[in-house]
């Protein structure tokens, strides 16, 4: 008996008229397309919409060829965008979504945006076309994605702001995502491969690993809650395993743990940070979700083998670390949620 | 009581692990456990102890015990695999398995494949032929029982709730669903009620608690991953206590109107009808599943519309909810459809694993524990032993000795004694121990946060923390407390509160050795070779005999092996 074939419930996609120059992402509005004329982000209807899959090739890490990476490829960690096969359409549902942006992040017309508090998606404007669903526009569409890919993308797609950040924080604790996959996919935004430890899988102890487009490699702890130390102590036995078993030198590994909110000074993580760099030589960054996303608002990447996130017991706080790469001051206000610096 | 006996893996692991052992395996005839095993561990979706593919395969290829961990993990997957109805058993007994057509639908996916998953949520009902000697009797298609029961009770459920009422039905009588309903509805209110019914219901199937909780893991995740169901905290079933319960969505309420409209046939019915009407009725089974995961049948429709006009008194114009792969054996099937597996010439080349399930690959033996001879040479000293608890210590010990025989008894006696000991007795024994050895030695009182070990023995050149852990947190040393012994070590060279040398150890005291014997070793040594960092790891047994043969035969003990130590030790190995 013969295998069937999956029907195709897609009838039209869509195609820009012009090939943008740059891609101006704007707050409150979709982005900005640099044309002859005043254009618009809006949906492609992509035949692959990187607005709900990552390329899997983001998701694993060529340097630990060995690592049993989660295959999960969703951008969107509480599952809260996701396509309409009646409308042929990527919709969000608000009271899912945390408005973290990643799925923003990856649209390459920067056609979804921030603005009334929740995450829109511009589904028309001028200077498209929508033409019938076939090879042939698939095959124009995909070449067509890879060249504005291609070209300049600034911008910020939410200026940050206490509020702004207040209201985020709350979304994702009460959305009980899994931190590392959030992070993964933060880190994929960020212009990183990373590859995080399958869920469920109790013989990985590191978090997860990743690799900046320069070659930068390192190691991952994630620590949402406030066992800062064990962070610190996991990420030495991550070095460790990695030096020993896969030949990443301890050098060419640039560790990072993330966390939701700073450790406060008295949990003595700041302290072992400093330690270990004082006898390991070996520097720990330190970075929050919050400042992750901000980066990644405004479209940059991260690359901790050129400007590092080390922060320590002499002076712990990442916020003059972001002020260099946002080339301006953050405008979130000192210790509010422990973005920047512990609360206490 | 349904028993749905499996960990909720995610949705994404179970069809990619599907796909991967498709792309494997199809070429064979049928296929075992170990060869999934081997599958499984090459393609990464599985590791061993910081291990993953090859190395990890070849961990349980040497040890035993991960062998058993290889093939459990297989063993895990292939029954989920087998209640979606993607594989089948090829023969009489439960394995070796086959690929279904359904199956190899999803392995072949290049969409989104979560309608058909959806379809094959739907298609698992009980009583099969596939599960052979089955501990329950309930006559149930679960999940469309579960949706109806989240309708009929207020859109919420909490997870015993399911053990009470869709695990435990007979869905074909609606009597019994609905006094079933009406007895969960009259525990609302009252968490005690909810309580007694659920150890009540433990009891009646012969178990604990927790393995009764344990069945409604996988239930959960399928009903979560095909976002039927959402997770909610609510305190409305059972005031004033919040509980995490489960709320139907929109879609799970669509989709129970769906299945609602459609012919439920169950195994009694269609074993009751004739060989054509049989085969006609399993064709529209998996080809009306593939209709509705938007599969285009147009190269079976008309098939598809002659067994209609043939079934029609069965169906009455409904549609067919009956998947054949998750209710019968696969042999009626392939008479039904032919066989579908195009047939390849080459024999695969099959696993890495042999046929004895020993060796194959190479891996050098992990010397779990190092042996130590205690030679015992140098005197005690009695003189630091000054603190009321290490008076406490040789005052039992004393006694002891009085009605003990053998130090071995006393040691016995004192290991069993300090088997429930918490910090507060646990940090100043282990501490009296090594000042029996002739170490200085000093303990921190519990919720001292300015210092970073346990205990340190205080040396005029080359002082050793100690990280300790009690019985209390945990029996067995873990590689937690490896880690922290390491940070101990890093601290103590950057503070220079006491003084040090890399290259002297730093300890880990606890109660038993680790359990991961070999996992623990192997992360002692990537530590030295990485930071050169020397972790030593005691029990409290071998440090009991070492002070008691101190104390009794009145012998010191040979120092320098301590400040070396690396790895395990046990005095009684
Ligand atoms: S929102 Fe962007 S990525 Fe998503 S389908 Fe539309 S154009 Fe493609
Ligand atoms: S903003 Fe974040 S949470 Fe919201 S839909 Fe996009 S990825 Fe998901």
């Amino acid at each position: 008996m013969q295998i069937l074939n999956e029907k195709i419930r897609r009838t039209t996609l869509k195609l820009t008229k012009e090939i943008p120059e740059a891609v101006v992402i704007s707050p409150g509005k979709s982005a900005f397309l640099q044309t002859s004329s005043e254009m618009h982000g809006a949906c492609l209807k992509c035949d692959n919409p990187s607005c709900i899959n990552l390329n899997s090739e983001y998701i694993k890490c060529d340097q630990v060829k060995e690592f049993p990476e989660d295959r999960d490829t969703r951008v969107c960690s509480t599952g809260a965008i996701d396509w309409d096969e009646n409308l042929e359409v990527p919709v969000i549902d608000d009271s899912k979504c945390t408005h973290c942006g990643l799925c923003a992040r990856q649209c390459p017309v920067g056609a979804i945006y921030y603005s009334n508090d929740k995450i829109n998606i511009c589904y028309e404007a001028e200077g498209y076309q929508e033409v019938p669903y076939n090879e042939n526009n698939i095959h124009q569409q995909n070449v067509l994605i890879n060249e504005i890919r291609s070209k300049k993308r600034t911008g910020c797609f939410i200026v940050e702001s206490d509020q702004i950040m207040e209201d985020i924080y709350g979304r994702i604790q009460r959305s009980r995502l899994l931190p590392e996959k959030f992070l993964r996919n933060i880190m994929v935004g960020l212009g990183c491969n990373c590859a995080t430890r399958r869920v469920g899988d109790v013989y990985i102890r590191m978090d997860a690993i990743y690799n900046a487009s320069s070659g930068t490699f390192g190691v991952i702890e994630v620590e949402f809650g406030v066992d800062t130390l064990s962070a610190s102590r996991g990420i030495l036995d991550d070095i460790a395993v990695l030096h020993s078993r896969y030949q990443i030198d301890k050098h060419s590994n640039t560790a990072l743990v993330v966390c939701l909110s700073l450790p406060n000074l008295r949990q003595g993580y700041w302290q072992v940070i400093k330690d270990i760099a004082v006898i390991e030589n070996i520097r720990i960054n330190t970075l929050t979700c919050g400042a992750m996303l901000i980066l990644l608002w405004n479209q940059l990447d991260l690359d901790l083998g050129v400007a590092d996130f080390y922060a320590d017991y002499d002076s712990p706080t990442i916020r003059m670390l972001l002020n260099n790469k946002l080339g301006r001051n953050v405008q979130i206000t000192e210790k509010v949620l422990g973005i920047l610096e512990p609360f206490k | 009581m349904i028993r749905f006996r499996n960990p909720g893996t995610q949705f994404a692991t179970q069809v990619h692990v599907m796909q991967i052992l498709y792309k494997n395996l199809k070429d064979q005839d049928s296929f075992t456990i170990k060869d999934m095993a081997s599958v499984i561990a090459q393609e990464r979706l599985m590791t061993a102890y910081g291990y993953a593919g090859e190395a990890a395969l070849e961990l349980s290829n040497t040890e035993k015990e991960s062998m058993n961990s290889a093939l459990m993990n297989a063993k895990m997957y292939a029954e989920v695999l087998r209640m979606l109805g993607w594989v089948t058993p090829s023969g009489e007994k439960s394995y070796p398995l086959e690929f279904t057509y359904t199956g190899a639908h999803v392995a072949l996916a290049k969409g989104d494949v979560r309608k058909l998953y959806e379809q094959c949520v739907f298609g698992i009902n009980s009583p099969n032929e596939l599960t052979a000697r089955m501990s329950y009797t309930e006559q149930v298609r679960f999940f469309k029982c579960a949706l109806n029961s989240f309708i009929d009770l207020d859109e919420i459920m909490y997870k015993h709730e399911l053990c009470l009422g869709p695990m435990s039905v007979n869905d074909i009588s609606t009597e019994e669903y609905n006094n079933m309903i009406a007895r969960i509805k009259a525990l609302r209110g009252n968490a005690t009620r909810l309580k007694k019914a659920f150890l009540e219901l433990a009891d009646s199937l012969n178990m604990k608690s927790t393995p009764v909780d344990n069945c409604t893991r996988l239930p959960v995740a399928l009903l979560k991953s095909c976002g039927l169901v959402v997770s909610c905290s609510t305190n409305e079933l059972y005031p004033p206590r919040k509980m995490e319960c489960l709320r139907i969505t929109k879609h799970g309420k669509e989709a129970y109107a769906q299945l609602e409209t459609m012919k439920d046939l169950r195994i009694d019915e269609f074993n009751s009808y004739g060989t054509d009407i049989q085969n006609a009725l399993i064709r529209l089974g998996i080809y009306s599943m593939l209709q509705r995961s938007g599969y285009d049948i147009a190269p079976v429709e008309e098939i598809m519309s002659a067994d209609e006009a043939l079934c029609h008194e069965v169906l009455q114009g409904k549609s067919l909810l009956f998947s054949p792969y998750q209710t019968i054996k696969h042999e009626r099937i392939d008479e039904a459809i032919g066989f579908w597996k195009e047939k390849t010439n080459n024999p695969v080349v099959a696993s890495v694993l042999d046929e004895s399930q020993t060796v194959v690959g190479g891996r050098t033996a992990v010397n779990a524990i190092t042996n130590w001879d205690l030679d015992v040479e140098t005197k005690e000293r009695l003189e630091w032993l000054k603190l009321e608890e290490d008076d406490d210590f040789l005052h039992r010990v004393k006694e002891l000795v009085g009605i003990e025989n053998s130090q071995e008894q006393i040691v016995n006696t004192l290991f069993e004694y300090y088997h429930s000991a918490k910090q507060g007795t646990f940090y100043p024994l282990i501490s009296t121990l090594f000042k029996i050895m002739g170490f200085q030695c000093a303990f921190s009182r519990p919720g001292d946060n300015g210092a970073r070990w346990d205990a340190i023995i205080d040396d005029e050149l080359r002082s050793i923390p100690i990280e300790i852990k009690s019985p209390t947190e945990e029996e067995h040393i873990s590689v937690k407390a490896i880690r922290q012994a390491v940070e101990n070590k890093i601290v103590l060279l950057s503070r220079r509160t006491h003084i040090t040398e890399r290259s002297v150890t730093t300890l880990v005291v606890g109660y038993y050795l680790p359990n991961e014997r070999a996992e623990v070793s192997r992360i002692i040594q990537d530590f030295k070779n990485t930071f050169g960092i020397k972790v030593g790891v005691i029990d409290l047994h071998t440090l009991l005999t070492i002070s008691i043969s101190v104390l009794i035969d009145g012998v010191g003990f040979d120092k320098e092996k301590l400040y070396e130590l690396e790895g395990m030790i046990s005095a009684n190995s």
